[in-house]
């Protein structure tokens, strides 16, 4: 998907990014490659580029890849050549996480523009569960328990990315998603600290002296009770995916060079490149636009609900 | 008998942080320490998260043994939050085991 090329004498990355993405594997796995060559050749300097003018990038793709070369910045220069430039500042804002306001279904989650947080401290964290928590009380028309569903499982996702990555913020996005006849809410929670597997990595090789892949790293972390910390825990992965399971909502965790997806199967498999922390993705159903609900695309509106779908 | 108020050491009516979880603990051991017996009442908190159990409970039965557990009540906890109580109580109780062995 993306088009790499390195000088090596200019000390320089260059990165070309295709006419239109989406937020797929697909994607992941182009921004695991750019992490990890951006990694290995220690470049001082990374210019991105595109591949035809007309860019045309989903939110979420745009928000996840203008928070990567945020991060990549923070050790090199990264320049974007112009239009790209006008992308990320037309689609992605960009704020702390004491900005993050109440979601207004119409004005903003159908806007083009992705808002992007940067979520530090159990204060933000709370807040944020809050607010969203208080959206999907208000809009959602599926889930039962959608309280405890959300505080459980973004909590979970939030104290897993404070409390094994070692970073001090992490990143937060979320996006109404539309895929006839169901409308989803989709919350991303990346952090580029410490990824699972190294984790993982380090706690079997100093308690058992045991070398483990990054696949059975995941695997392990999934089981009732495995934690890397010294102590009680492990009881977080396996309670997301139960609720995921519930809700029959979709899970993409992307750790170091491993994916796990929860959907309508579980799969598990090495990604293209390495992904410098870990990304979370949790896709909850709100709606079914078949059966009660009324969605014009054309004008990009929620028109109606009927009554007697409720 | 001492009652510990779990609303005292969060805001709002979800407990979710480990560090909070920690705060309780260094109380609960404080009067465990003193062979006295502690209720940790729940009311007002609707909503917690194994992170914050993990110290509470958890970390409490590995370092203190299952015999804390004699010591230890819990009252006004909704039946998810004894879902998740069990859960970290249950999976402390086989590590302790592991840890014995």
């Amino acid at each position: 998907m993306f088009y790499f090329e390195d000088d090596k004498k200019e000390n320089c990355l260059f990165v070309t990014i295709p006419k239109e993405i989406k937020y797929d594997f697909e994607f992941l796995a182009s921004i695991s490659e750019l992490m990890k060559k951006a990694q290995e050749l220690s470049c001082k300097e990374i210019r991105v580029s595109y591949e035809n003018k007309a860019v045309n990038f989903s939110k979420m793709s745009a928000g996840y890849l203008y928070n990567t070369l945020r991060f990549l910045a923070r050790k090199r220069n990264v320049f974007l050549r112009k239009p790209l430039y006008q992308v990320f500042n037309e689609k992605v804002q960009h704020s702390g996480g004491e900005k993050f306001r109440k979601i207004d279904l119409e004005k903003e989650a159908l806007s083009p523009i992705q808002q992007c947080y940067q979520i530090s401290g159990d204060n933000e964290v709370e807040r944020t569960v809050q607010i969203l928590v208080e959206f999907i009380l208000e809009h959602n028309l599926i889930l039962e328990n959608a309280k405890e569903f959300l505080i459980t499982t973004i909590g979970e996702i939030f104290s897993n990315a404070f409390n094994h990555s070692d970073e001090k913020e992490v990143f937060f996005m979320y996006d109404i998603e539309f895929r006839k006849p169901d409308i989803f809410l989709v919350i991303n929670v990346t952090d580029y600290g410490k990824t699972i597997i190294h984790n993982v990595q380090n706690y079997q090789r100093e308690m058992y002296g045991l070398e483990m892949e990054s696949t059975e790293c995941i695997r392990w972390a999934f089981g009732k009770g495995n934690t890397t910390r010294r102590g009680s825990g492990g009881y977080g992965l396996p309670t997301l995916v139960n609720y995921i399971n519930e809700i029959q909502g979709e899970l993409l965790i992307f750790s170091g060079d491993t994916i796990y997806t929860l959907g309508k199967e579980e799969r598990l498999f090495s990604s293209e490149g390495n992904f410098s922390g870990t990304s979370v993705t949790m896709r909850i159903p709100l709606f079914n636009t078949n059966s009660a609900f009324m969605y014009d695309e054309r004008r990009n509106k929620i028109v109606s609900i009927d009554l007697d779908k409720i | 008998m001492k009652e510990i108020l779990i609303k005292n050491y969060i805001a709002g009516d979800t407990a979710v942080s480990y560090e909070d979880g920690k705060k309780c603990q260094y109380d609960i051991v404080k009067s465990v320490e003193q062979g006295e017996k502690i209720i940790l009442d729940f009311s007002g908190i609707d909503y917690v998260i194994t992170a914050f159990l993990n110290p509470v409970i958890g970390d409490l039965i590995l370092e203190k043994g299952d015999g804390v557990m004699k010591f230890i009540g819990i009252k006004n906890a909704n039946e998810s939050i004894i879902k998740k109580i069990k859960l970290v109580r249950d999976g402390a109780l086989v590590k302790r085991e592991d840890l014995e062995e």
